[in-house]
């Protein structure tokens, strides 16, 4: 077979191929996706800049009604998926309405509910199942374990990732909670001199570029959501306009009595969610900077990791009192990162 | 730019571009409905980053997103390649247009979705082993082990078709 008639060959079976004009179509829907992107991260914007203002909060069984983030610009667009701002939450704070999470230890107990991630994700061996792209990455010491579709797991070696010198000094090891690239398909590691260390999961090929494009999410890999971090810190990484805060706000907790004050929580399309630690005699503990954004199992559900003694990936149905059980997450690692979003629940 | 333009010039790159676009997604899926499926996902995404693409290479976009979004949905559905290509395919006698479709049909369901792909993007899209290698997110040189490979399983799969194929003498 020649190549030159293999290329005849082609072009005369799909010579009569034809469809309709979709360019109307993929305009609109395509409006409606932009519209989406920025109504979450105005609302997360106006809830987070609202939660952390000064004062104390209260608790308020009578909640206004919260604002509404307006978009006069694309107001024509319609969708299924516009997200609803949230109205009734467990208390409010600041006229914003906060909704409380399970505690570490009722986490435990959630329904599994369905997700592209096994219920049970195990982290002690090396395992090799080939992968064309990850749903996560567990790093853990100079090693990674990577979950792809279908329960597909990888072991990766990377102690070909050198470390990094800040400019005061401290080194560290570069996992962080980007390094799997939005597509899944690519492990990314920054490296000293401002180059990037590639692993390409496909083919398990390592390379060094000066830069990485990550077209499905362009966002700055430090998110800026007008917050005033002397009040508390983002962390993690935003994913379609939520995001993780750490402790400083004196946000609303269910008992006082038995839950840490001023609790870490998450941003959501104008809703809050607040983590419930509670105290314990040094079992259980939710760890600092407990609840990273994973990412998205539809348009309404929110992913979180639960860090904590027995670690955790929960689903919350924002603006609801909707949590579920996504994995449960078997062996230590220091850090994750996820490519989850609402087109992998299928 | 407004909306109405932005609105304007991808209408008229889409319009343009969709039909060589959906002959390439046919020759990477082998199924017309989900050749259309890819097609729309691709220029959705297209028209989102229209803004920063329409000065670039939106086409070349467009076909990353059809190989990658294939490849995806290959192997989340686990399908398995089965296919006998010696099993009532019309071997003798001269052939005719739909044998040689359902031949060359045939033989490529015997690649894999990576294969395949290259063989499509190299000698139907014309790419380079580099273009080829972007739309893939590999190397170039796993586009050309990937091609050799593609090639010489067409040929062991399809002897058929490699015999109607031979360079007249």
């Amino acid at each position: 077979m020649t190549q030159e008639r293999l290329r005849e060959l082609l072009r005369e079976r799909v010579a009569d191929e034809t469809m309709p004009d979709r360019s109307a179509r993929a305009w609109q829907a395509a409006r409606v996706v932009r519209r989406r992107r920025r109504l979450g991260a105005a609302a997360g914007l106006v809830a987070a800049t609202v939660a952390v203002g000064a004062g104390i909060a209260a608790v308020d069984s009578n909640p206004p009604r919260p604002r509404q983030p307006a978009d006069p610009a694309v107001s024509d667009a319609t969708g299924p998926s516009d997200p609803t701002p949230a109205t009734v939450g467990d208390a409010t704070y600041q006229g914003v309405p906060v909704w409380w999470s399970p505690d570490q230890r009722e986490e435990q107990d959630l329904p599994t509910v369905d997700s592209p991630l096994p219920a049970d994700i195990e982290l002690g061996d090396r395992p090799d199942d080939p992968m064309d792209r990850a749903l996560a990455a567990f790093a853990h010491g100079r090693s990674a374990t990577l979950v792809g579709p279908g329960g597909a797991r990888q072991w990766v070696d990377l102690s070909g990732v050198q470390e990094v010198t800040k400019p005061n000094g401290y080194t560290y090891f570069p996992a962080w909670t980007g390094m799997l690239t939005s597509d899944g398909e690519r492990l990314v590691f920054p490296q000293p001199g401002q180059t990037w260390k590639v692993y390409l999961i496909a083919t398990g090929e390592w390379t060094t570029a000066d830069s990485y494009s990550d077209d499905a999410d362009p966002g700055p890999l430090t998110p800026d959501l007008g917050f005033d971090t002397s009040a508390a810190q983002a962390y993690g990484e935003v994913r379609d306009g939520a995001g993780s805060f750490g402790m400083g706000v004196a946000l609303p907790v269910r008992d006082p009595a038995a839950y840490l004050s001023s609790p870490e929580f998450l941003v959501a399309r104008g809703a809050v969610l607040a983590f419930m630690d509670r105290f314990t005699r040094g079992t259980d503990s939710r760890f600092k900077e407990c609840c990273p954004v994973a990412g998205w199992l539809d348009d309404d559900t929110v992913v979180y990791e639960s860090r904590q003694t027995r670690p955790l990936l929960v689903s919350w149905r924002v603006g609801t009192r909707d949590f579920g059980l996504v994995s449960r997450v078997h062996g230590g690692y220091d850090v994750a990162s996820f490519a989850l979003d609402a087109s992998d629940a299928g | 730019m407004t909306d109405r333009d932005a609105a304007a010039s991808f209408t008229r790159w889409a319009s343009e571009r969709q039909q060589a676009l959906l002959r390439t997604a046919v020759l990477l899926c082998g199924d017309h409905h989900r050749a259309e499926d890819l097609v729309q996902d691709a220029l959705t995404k297209v028209a989102v980053r229209w803004a920063r693409l329409r000065d670039q290479n939106p086409d070349a976009y467009a076909r990353q997103v059809m190989v990658r979004t294939n490849i995806s949905w290959w192997r989340k559905q686990r399908r398995e390649v089965v296919l006998d290509v010696h099993d009532g395919a019309t071997a003798a006698g001269p052939a005719g247009a739909v044998d040689r479709r359902l031949l060359l049909d045939r033989a490529l369901a015997q690649l894999t979705p990576r294969q395949r792909a290259t063989i499509v993007l190299r000698f139907y899209d014309d790419l380079s082993e580099r273009d080829t290698a972007d739309a893939l997110g590999v190397t170039p040189g796993t586009v050309k082990s990937q091609t050799h490979a593609a090639l010489t399983r067409l040929r062991a799969a399809a002897p058929e078709l490699a015999e109607l194929l031979e360079e007249p003498t």
